[in-house]
C-alpha cells in the first residue's frame, strides 16, 4: 500500500507539478550566454543580437558527428548559413579528458582538416551553456531568430541513423528552420528529437 | 517515427547465387572482430533440409561497459540494423529483440544490452532446396556502440549450412543452446492484455489491462514504450495495480512525438509474469479505450485517490508521531495539562485544544514554508534538516534538559517561558499554541516509516499541495489531543489531580533526560569526544542556572532576591549554553569499515561483481540507528556478510550532502534511512530494502540475488 502510494504519488506530482526546467524552451527568449572560442576571443550571443544564429553542439570524436562532417554536410550547412549572414557557433561541452575535449593546437588542427565554416568554435568546458540549453548529444542543433527568440531545437535531420547514405534521404530541420526564419514565416518543425552521442559533460 | 525495424530483404538474384564457384564477396564466416563488439552470424541449426524453418541470430559481445541499443534507444543511440543477403526462395522474418535494460549515462538514461546478445530472426528455408549442397547467408550488420563515448561499428557476417535430406548432421550448431535461451525469455505478447492512455500534459498515464497481472507481485517494475521520442527514459514511472489493471505514470520526453495509432510496449518485472511463462517482460499491444476496458479516466478518479491517500497517510503519520520518542516526552506534558485543565471549564478546555491544533498546524506550515523555499531556492535539503544545524540541537538540548529539570522539581516552571504546563496555566491561550509550537519542532526530524513516504511524495508537489499534505500531516499529530480537549467524558476517565500528579511529573522526567542523551550524543557527532566535555560542562552550568532559580526566584523571596537570582540565573544558563556550542572541535571518527558513499564508488561497485548494501543513514535519524543496532548486532548478519564479500557502502546524511539528497530523491526519498541492495551485475537496478529492516529481512534480501 504504502509503495503504491509513494509510486503513484509521483505520478500524480508529475502530472501537476512538473514544470519545465530546461531554460531554453522554443518560442522564448534564447538565453544569453559568453563563451571564449578556440583563439580566447569571447563571444556573446548578445553581440550577435538583429541576426539568426544557429548553435550546433559539437565533439569532432562523435561517430555520428563524423557522418555530418566526413560526407561535408556540416560543412555546406555552414556555408550556407555564411551566404545568408548567418552566424554559426560551434560549441564543444566536452569536459576536459573527455571525448571531443581538445587544446587550442588540436582545434585549429582539426577545423583545417574539416574545412569547419563556422563563425566560431566556442569551448564550453564546464557545461554551462550546454546545461543552460539542455543540450543532449552531439549534434543538437539551434536556431535563433533575429530578435533573439528560439525557434528550433532538435536533430539536424529527419533519419537518425549513423550511415552517410542517409543524409541525402532525410529532411534536413536546420535548413528548413532557416529558410522559414529569413523568410519570415512560421518553422513547421520546431522541436525534434535530436540524435547522436551523449555529451560528454563534466560529472 | 518507425514503429519497427524496417528488414531489409534482398533477394538475390539465382545467377549470381548460383555462381558460388566464383570468389565470395568480402562477408565473413565466423566471428568478426569489429574493435568492441564481436559479431557473428548463427542459426539454431547445424544443416538444413529443404522447407525447413530455422532460426538467424546475430550474436553481438561487447567489450565490459559497452552497449548496444534496443528499438526504441531512449535518450541516446541508434538500433542496430541487419540487411539480409538470401539466397534464393529463403524468407527471413524481422529482428526479435531481447528485454532491454535501463543503462544510465548520467543524466541520460538508454535502454539496450551489455554483455552478449542474440538478435533473433525466424528464417524458412524453400521447399525446392536441392539436397546435397550448401548455402550461404549473408548479412550486412551496423550498430552504434557506445560506453562513455560511441563508435558506429558495422560487420559484414556470413553463415554457411549444409543441405541434407533430413536437416540432420553429425556437429551440433554451436550456439543453438543460447538461442533456445534467448528465445525462451523474449518478451512474450501479452495475450488479450490491452493497452490504453491518456495524455496529461507532460505524462502519459498507460492504462495496461491483462488478466495475468492479476494477483501479480511486480519487482522493479518498468514499462518499455517501444516508440522513439515518447517516454523519457531518465525518469522514474510510477505503477499503480489494482486487480487486472496497472497504470503507469511515464513522463513525457522532452522531444514528444505523438503517434495516431497510440503506442505498444514492454511491461518489465524482475520476477518474470507467470501466466506468460516466467519471461520478465509481456508486450502489450493491442489497443484498448478506456471505456471498453471498464477503467475510469485518471483525470476523474485515479488522480484523486492518488491525492487522498496520500492525504490519510499524512494523517495517520502525523497521528503516528506522537509515539515516537523524541515526541512522546512532550505529549506527557501534554497529559499534565488535561489533568490540569480538566477541572475547568468544558468549552475553554476545547479551545486550548484548538489553539494547540493551531499551534501545531502553523509550525507545520512556517516548516514547509521553508523547505519550499528553500527547495526552490535550489538547495536540495531534506527533511530534519533543521537538526543538522548543531546550533539547534544545542538549544534543544538545553530546552529539553531544563524540561527535564523542572519536572523533576529542581525549579518550578511558573511562568518562565520554557514552562509549558506553567504557561497554560497562567498564560492560557498563547501557552497551548506555544506548546504546539515546541511539540513540531521535536517532532519533525522523526521521520517513521509513514512519514518517509509522505513527505517524499508532498515534496514533489507543487507548493499548494504540499502545503495541503502538511497540513494533514499538522491535523494528525494534533487530532488527539484534540479529541480529548473535544470530548469531556474522555477526559473525565483521566485521573483526578492530586499528588500522584507530582510523582507522576517527576517520572516524566526521566523520558526528557533520555532525549538528552540521544541529543547529545548526535552533537558527538558534530563536535566529536573532546567537544562532548564542553557539551557536558555546559549542560552542567546550565544545571547550576536552573537551581539558582528554582532555590532563589521563588515566591516566599523578597522581591529583590527574585530579581537578582533571576538574572544570576539567567546568565548562568546563557553561559552554559555557551560553552556548549561548537567551536569547530575535531570530527568523530567511524570506526566500522564503511565506505563513504560516492557516485564514482557506486558506479565501480555496482558493477563489481560482488553484493553491494547501500545504508543511507544520519546520526539524528532513530529509525536507522535502530536499523543498524539490530542489524549489526547479528552475527548471521555480520557473517554473511564476510561471506558473500559484501560491499557496505554509507550514505551520511547527518550534515547537508547535496549529491545525496539526489539520490534520495531518485528513490522518492527527502529523506533517511533509504536501503539499497545491488546485485553487482553491470547495469542492473538495486533492490530497495523497507525503512524498517531487520536482520531477516536482509539476510532473505541478499539471499535472492
Amino acid at each position: 500500500m504504502i509503495a503504491k502510494l509513494r509510486s503513484f504519488g509521483a505520478a500524480a506530482a508529475a502530472l501537476l507539478f512538473i514544470a519545465s526546467v530546461s531554460a531554453a524552451n522554443v518560442g522564448e527568449p534564447a538565453p544569453q550566454f559568453s563563451l571564449t572560442d578556440i583563439d580566447g576571443k569571447t563571444h556573446s550571443l548578445s553581440d550577435y543580437a538583429g541576426k539568426v544564429v544557429v548553435l550546433e553542439w559539437t565533439n569532432y570524436g562523435c561517430p555520428i558527428v563524423k557522418k555530418h562532417y566526413n560526407s561535408g554536410n556540416m560543412q555546406s550547412l555552414q556555408d550556407l548559413a555564411k551566404g545568408k549572414d548567418v552566424v554559426w557557433l560551434s560549441i564543444c561541452s566536452s569536459a576536459p579528458g573527455t571525448q571531443g575535449h581538445m587544446s587550442a593546437a588540436e582545434w585549429k588542427a582539426a577545423i583545417a582538416e574539416k574545412g569547419v565554416k563556422s563563425s566560431a568554435v566556442l569551448i564550453d568546458e564546464s557545461g554551462k551553456v550546454g546545461h543552460l540549453y539542455s543540450a543532449k548529444v552531439t549534434p543538437h542543433m539551434y536556431v535563433i531568430d533575429s530578435k533573439g527568440t528560439l525557434v528550433y531545437d532538435g536533430a539536424i535531420d529527419s533519419i537518425p541513423s549513423g550511415k552517410i547514405a542517409d543524409i541525402e534521404k532525410a529532411d534536413n530541420y536546420v535548413i528548413a528552420a532557416l529558410d522559414a526564419v529569413l523568410a519570415g514565416k512560421p518553422i513547421e518543425t520546431s522541436k525534434v528529437k535530436p540524435y547522436g552521442c551523449g555529451i560528454k559533460y563534466a560529472r | 517515427m518507425h514503429l519497427f525495424i524496417r528488414v531489409k530483404l534482398l533477394l538475390l538474384s539465382a545467377l549470381i547465387f548460383s555462381g558460388a564457384l566464383t570468389a565470395q564477396s568480402d562477408y565473413s564466416l565466423g566471428p568478426v572482430d569489429a574493435g568492441e563488439v564481436e559479431a557473428e552470424l548463427v542459426a539454431d541449426v547445424a544443416a538444413l533440409r529443404p522447407g525447413q524453418e530455422f532460426q538467424l541470430a546475430l550474436r553481438l559481445k561487447m567489450d565490459p561497459h559497452w552497449h548496444v541499443y534496443w528499438i526504441n534507444p531512449g535518450d541516446t543511440g541508434l538500433v542496430p540494423e541487419v540487411e539480409w543477403e538470401l539466397p534464393e526462395g529463403f524468407e527471413v522474418g524481422p529482428l526479435e529483440f531481447p528485454v532491454p535494460h535501463r543503462i544510465p549515462t548520467p543524466p541520460l538514461v538508454s535502454y539496450g544490452y551489455e554483455g552478449e546478445i542474440f538478435l533473433l530472426a525466424k528464417a524458412r528455408a524453400p521447399e525446392s532446396l536441392p539436397v546435397g549442397g550448401t548455402v550461404r547467408i549473408n548479412a550486412a550488420a551496423n550498430w552504434l556502440v557506445c560506453e562513455e563515448y560511441c563508435i558506429q561499428g558495422d560487420a559484414k557476417v556470413a553463415l554457411e549450412l549444409p543441405v541434407t535430406e533430413s536437416g540432420e548432421s553429425l556437429a551440433a550448431a554451436k550456439f543453438a543452446d543460447e538461442i533456445a535461451e534467448t528465445r525462451a525469455s523474449l518478451p512474450a505478447e501479452a495475450q488479450g492484455g490491452k493497452v490504453a492512455y491518456e495524455d496529461l500534459g507532460d505524462t502519459l498515464v498507460f492504462s495496461l489491462q491483462w488478466d495475468g497481472l492479476e494477483g501479480a507481485e511486480l519487482k522493479d517494475p518498468y514499462f518499455y514504450v517501444e516508440q522513439e521520442s515518447v517516454s523519457d527514459s531518465a525518469k522514474e514511472q510510477s505503477f499503480d495495480l489494482v486487480g487486472n489493471l496497472l497504470r503507469v505514470a511515464v513522463p513525457k520526453a522532452e522531444y514528444f512525438e505523438a503517434s495516431d495509432s497510440g503506442y505498444t510496449g514492454l511491461l518489465y518485472s524482475k520476477n518474470g509474469f507467470e501466466a506468460a511463462g516466467g519471461v520478465q517482460a509481456v508486450r502489450f499491444s493491442e489497443q484498448g479505450d478506456l471505456a471498453s476496458m471498464g477503467v475510469a479516466s485518471v483525470r476523474s478518479s485515479a488522480f484523486e485517490i492518488g491525492f487522498g491517500q496520500a492525504l490519510l497517510y499524512a494523517f495517520l503519520g502525523g497521528m503516528i508521531l506522537n509515539l515516537m520518542p523524541c515526541v512522546f516526552p512532550v505529549l506527557s506534558i501534554k497529559v499534565l495539562g488535561f489533568v490540569q485543565q480538566s477541572g475547568e471549564d468544558k468549552g475553554k478546555v476545547f479551545k486550548h485544544g484548538l489553539v494547540f491544533a493551531a499551534g501545531v498546524l502553523a509550525s507545520f506550515w512556517v516548516l514547509a514554508g521553508t523547505l519550499i523555499a528553500l527547495r526552490s531556492a535550489g538547495e536540495s535539503l531534506g527533511w530534519g534538516f533543521q537538526l543538522q544545524q548543531p546550533e539547534f540541537v544545542v538549544v534543544m538540548l538545553v530546552v529539553m534538559f531544563l524540561f527535564g529539570l523542572s519536572l523533576a522539581g529542581v525549579f518550578e516552571m511558573g511562568t518562565s517561558a520554557i514552562g509549558l504546563q506553567g504557561k497554560v496555566k497562567s498564560e492560557g491561550f498563547g501557552g497551548s499554541f506555544f506548546s504546539g509550537v515546541i511539540a513540531t519542532a521535536v517532532a519533525t526530524p522523526c521521520t517513521g516509516p509513514f512519514m518517509g513516504q509522505a513527505l517524499g511524495y508532498a515534496l514533489t508537489l507543487s507548493a499548494f499541495q504540499s502545503l495541503t499534505v502538511f497540513t494533514f500531516l499538522a491535523l494528525g499529530m494534533a487530532t488527539p489531543y484534540l479529541a480529548l480537549s473535544a470530548n469531556p467524558a474522555l477526559i473525565n476517565k483521566l485521573p483526578r489531580p492530586g499528588a500522584w500528579m507530582e510523582t507522576f511529573k517527576q517520572v516524566m522526567s526521566f523520558p526528557m533526560f533520555a532525549t538528552c542523551i540521544w541529543l547529545i550524543w548526535l552533537l558527538g557527532t558534530h563536535v566529536g569526544n573532546d567537544g562532548l566535555i564542553f557539551v557536558l560542562g555546559g549542560l552542567l552550568v546550565v544545571a547550576i542556572g536552573a537551581w539558582i532559580y528554582g532555590r532563589w526566584s521563588t515566591p516566599i523571596r523578597k522581591k529583590a532576591t527574585k530579581r537578582v537570582a533571576s538574572v544570576v540565573a539567567l546568565l548562568t544558563v546563557a553561559s552554559g549554553i555557551w560553552l556548549m556550542l561548537p567551536k569547530g572541535h575535531a570530527e568523530a571518527k567511524e570506526e566500522l569499515a564503511w565506505q563513504a558513499y560516492s557516485p564514482a564508488l557506486m558506479e565501480e561497485l555496482s558493477s563489481s561483481g560482488k553484493p553491494v548494501f547501500v545504508d543511507f543513514t544520519a546520526d539524528w535519524c532513530l529509525t536507522c540507528k535502530a536499523n543498524e543496532v539490530r542489524l549489526f548486532a547479528s552475527d548471521e548478519v555480520l557473517d554473511t556478510i564476510k561471506e558473500r564479500d559484501v560491499q557496505l557502502v554509507q550514505a551520511d546524511w547527518t550534515k547537508k550532502d547535496a549529491v545525496i539528497a539526489q539520490e534520495l530523491a531518485k528513490y522518492g526519498r527527502s529523506s533517511v534511512p533509504l536501503y539499497l541492495l545491488f546485485d553487482g551485475k553491470p547495469g542492473s537496478e538495486p533492490k530497495v530494502l523497507p525503512q524498517v529492516l531487520s536482520p531477516d529481512v536482509f539476510l532473505e534480501s541478499l539471499d535472492e540475488i
